[in-house]
């Protein structure tokens, strides 16, 4: 299934950039080693990019990818065209409370969804669709729609690396933008409590970064994890040693089905419904954050034919022939980083039957999903597979996050790129 | 010296290791005092091999012994390289409750920023070899297993993953064929550093640990497979037992890698 190109291409100084049309993307030689090792203290030092290795791979690519202006703003319209019908999408099945059961979500989330107590309110809504260049053109593998993170590197260090590559320009700046927007929901001064959970550094690094970017913009900011969160007549204050007190706004880094298996006496259910304190990501994005949400399209009014034109065909496990043809893969309803997407051929024996076994003892939460054929992009490095996550924020694409892999798949392991756009001839 | 300068101390250019160095501490070295608890410490490092046996070695001490032991090891010869991965504050937060005066960190890191400072000083006069072998250090009470963690805390107690560290192959291509693990008080491995030196052992390196409490003497030494070990989702499970269960105590589920995607 995977296409790659004949040809490897190992060191910078012997790249030749190419031009793989169809997708108007393409990769920019690295920039010189001395200039990347300053770029690299930097985004660790002051950009928040704290896991910039992982195991032998390092996380940073010295080279950009380079897109075609027309090519992103076609990919930007797509991602600004699924959020419009994901949100309608959203709100028909808030209205519709038994399609709660098709998405594999925690019995006491669903509980607590169903009721008919006023949302929380949000103040904003961030989502990252992930775009992959295939044999079929552009495709999405999902949208991040809970706790979508990259806000650091699609920022702060594409920014760095756009100073290096003056003809070429960002997609945006979601960082600023997401923080623009945040500030902008309270008052000046307003006390913002961002929320992670401990011990993961890859989190506490989305938080910290959004943190500066507050901070720089008048707000009150404190660190926090959700248990800290204390709701008063629905009102969240922040029961911390270093802060005691109520909060204009949260910013869950958190995600909505870990709030959910909290103790009953921290009230997480606030989060979702009866708080009136505004919360970023709202609850209805665990809707179609769920990888299950393309199984009650068919129960839906709203249509969605961007969805239907770029997401790969979607089943429940029960109805798709995974186990016997290799054209298809399993991932979990929940799936953060890319960690449960499974390929028969890319894992170990032993991992694909405890997959196989998991997927027909729960198979609610899993789903089935054609794959497609990603293309490879010859890079300095060799051909990796590209995800371009385009981000909206409100609506409004704002910039992207972009990673390569060598395997078709993209987690936690992956090198992040900047993606750079360069004018149409 | 400046933030750059105290981590590419560190981190120097051209050091096949710099890039393993957790940078999150040094990202906050301007909480430094001007003059840390660990000023004019020395680490003892008698028991360390000769630099050109060719020996990674792992420090799990407490706090900032780490480092002062990591500088005098450096004096050796070896490339000490910091995976202290905790924040050590909330934001621009004093370090201490308003109220009660008590720390509100679960885990006191603010000295071991202290040492990296002091230590950079120390480490930018030694010549660091590009082929020196590698000491990683860790903080022996990242999990806050030194005093009871408050829910009131700000909770920065972290683990430390196998992918924190380089591969057995890797090390490998380096000509490392042995590891010694350096503890103060106990012989077995952290749970959290048992996957990494399981797959070390796995990749054919040669196992040693030494006690610095002077209880035991350096010995070979096998790590039994650890619960969960080459589960797919080891970053997720190795979490378990780790996150602060509201009630006190430990033993809350944390199911996923990381939250976002």
């Amino acid at each position: 299934m995977i296409k790659v190109l004949a040809r490897e291409m190992r060191g910078a100084e012997s790249f030749t950039p190419t031009l793989p049309v169809e997708h108007g993307l393409r990769a920019e030689a690295a920039i010189e080693a001395d200039a990347f090792a300053a770029l690299r203290r930097s985004v660790v030092l002051e950009g928040y990019k704290w896991d910039p290795q992982v195991g032998d791979v390092d996380t940073l690519a010295s080279f950009p990818l380079v897109m075609k202006s027309s090519a992103w703003k076609q990919m930007a319209a797509q991602a600004e065209q699924l959020t419009a019908e994901v949100i309608t999408a959203e709100e028909e099945i808030l209205r519709t409370p038994e399609l709660l059961n098709m998405l594999g979500l925690p019995p006491a989330l669903r509980r607590v969804l169903s009721r008919s107590t006023p949302l929380t309110p949000a103040p904003g809504r961030v989502m990252r669709f992930d775009f992959h260049p295939t044999t079929e053109g552009w495709r999405i593998s999902e949208v991040n729609s809970d706790v979508p993170g990259g806000f650091s590197e699609a920022s702060y260090f594409t920014a760095k690396m756009a100073a290096h590559f003056p003809k070429l320009h960002m997609t945006g700046n979601p960082g600023s933008v997401w923080a623009d927007t945040l500030a902008a929901s309270v008052a000046p001064g307003g006390v913002i409590a961002l929320l992670s959970a401990p011990a993961y550094m890859e989190d506490h690094q989305v938080i910290a970064f959004l943190a500066e970017q507050l901070r720089a913009r008048g707000c009150r900011v404190h660190l926090a994890k959700p248990e800290q969160i204390v709701w008063r007549d629905g009102y969240a204050h922040l029961d911390a040693a270093w802060h005691r007190g109520p909060v204009d706004a949260l910013l869950r880094f958190y995600q909505a089905e870990w709030l959910a298996r909290l103790p009953g006496r921290t009230d997480w259910e606030f989060f979702f419904r009866g708080g009136k304190t505004p919360v970023a990501n709202p609850a209805r994005g665990i809707l179609s954050e769920s990888k299950r949400f393309p199984l009650v399209w068919a129960n839906l009014s709203t249509a969605l034919p961007t969805w239907e034109a770029l997401l790969p065909e979607t089943c429940d496990p029960r109805d798709a022939p995974w186990s016997r043809d290799d054209g298809w893969l399993l991932k979990t309803a929940f799936c953060n980083t890319g960690d449960t997407v499974s390929i028969r051929e890319l894992m170990r024996p032993a991992q694909w039957l405890l997959t196989q076994l998991d997927a027909r003892w729960q198979p609610n939460q899993w789903i089935a999903q054609r794959r497609f054929e990603s293309v490879p992009v010859l890079t300095p490095v060799g051909p990796r597979h590209v995800c371009v996550g385009v981000y909206t924020i409100n609506g409004r694409a704002g910039g992207a996050y972009t990673r390569l892999s060598e395997k078709p798949i993209i987690d936690f392991a992956a090198t992040d790129v900047a993606l750079l756009l360069e004018d149409d001839d | 010296m400046t933030k750059e300068e105290i981590f590419a101390a560190w981190a120097p250019d051209g050091s096949p290791w710099a890039r393993w160095v957790k940078p999150v501490l040094f990202a906050h070295i301007d909480l430094a005092k001007e003059s840390g608890s660990s000023a004019g410490t020395t680490g003892v490092v008698d028991w360390a091999p000769a630099a050109n046996d060719k020996v990674t070695l792992v420090l799990d001490l407490p706090g900032a012994e780490g480092v002062t032991t990591g500088v005098a090891l450096a004096k050796l010869g070896y490339h000490p390289v910091p995976l202290y991965n905790a924040l050590p504050l909330p934001c621009l937060n004093p370090a201490s409750d308003d109220i009660t005066g008590a720390e509100i960190a679960a885990v006191e890191v603010l000295p071991i920023l202290e040492a990296l400072k002091l230590g950079a000083e120390e480490l930018a006069r030694v010549n660091l070899a590009l082929d020196a072998s590698p000491a990683f250090l860790l903080d022996a009470n990242r999990s806050g297993e030194e005093r009871m963690v408050k829910a009131c805390d700000f909770d920065n107690r972290s683990i430390s993953f196998a992918s924190d560290f380089p591969s057995a192959t890797f090390l490998g291509a380096q000509g490392i064929r042995r590891v010694l693990l350096v503890q103060r008080d106990r012989s077995e491995p952290r749970a959290d550093l048992a996957h990494t030196l399981r797959r070390w052992q796995e990749g054919g390196l040669h196992l040693e640990r030494i006690r610095l409490d002077g209880l035991a003497a350096p010995e070979s030494f096998e790590v039994a497979r650890p619960r969960w070990y080459g589960a797919m989702f080891q970053r997720v499970l190795a979490s378990i037992g780790l996150r602060r269960v509201v009630g006190g105590g430990f033993g809350g589920w944390m199911p996923d890698s990381s939250a976002g995607g």
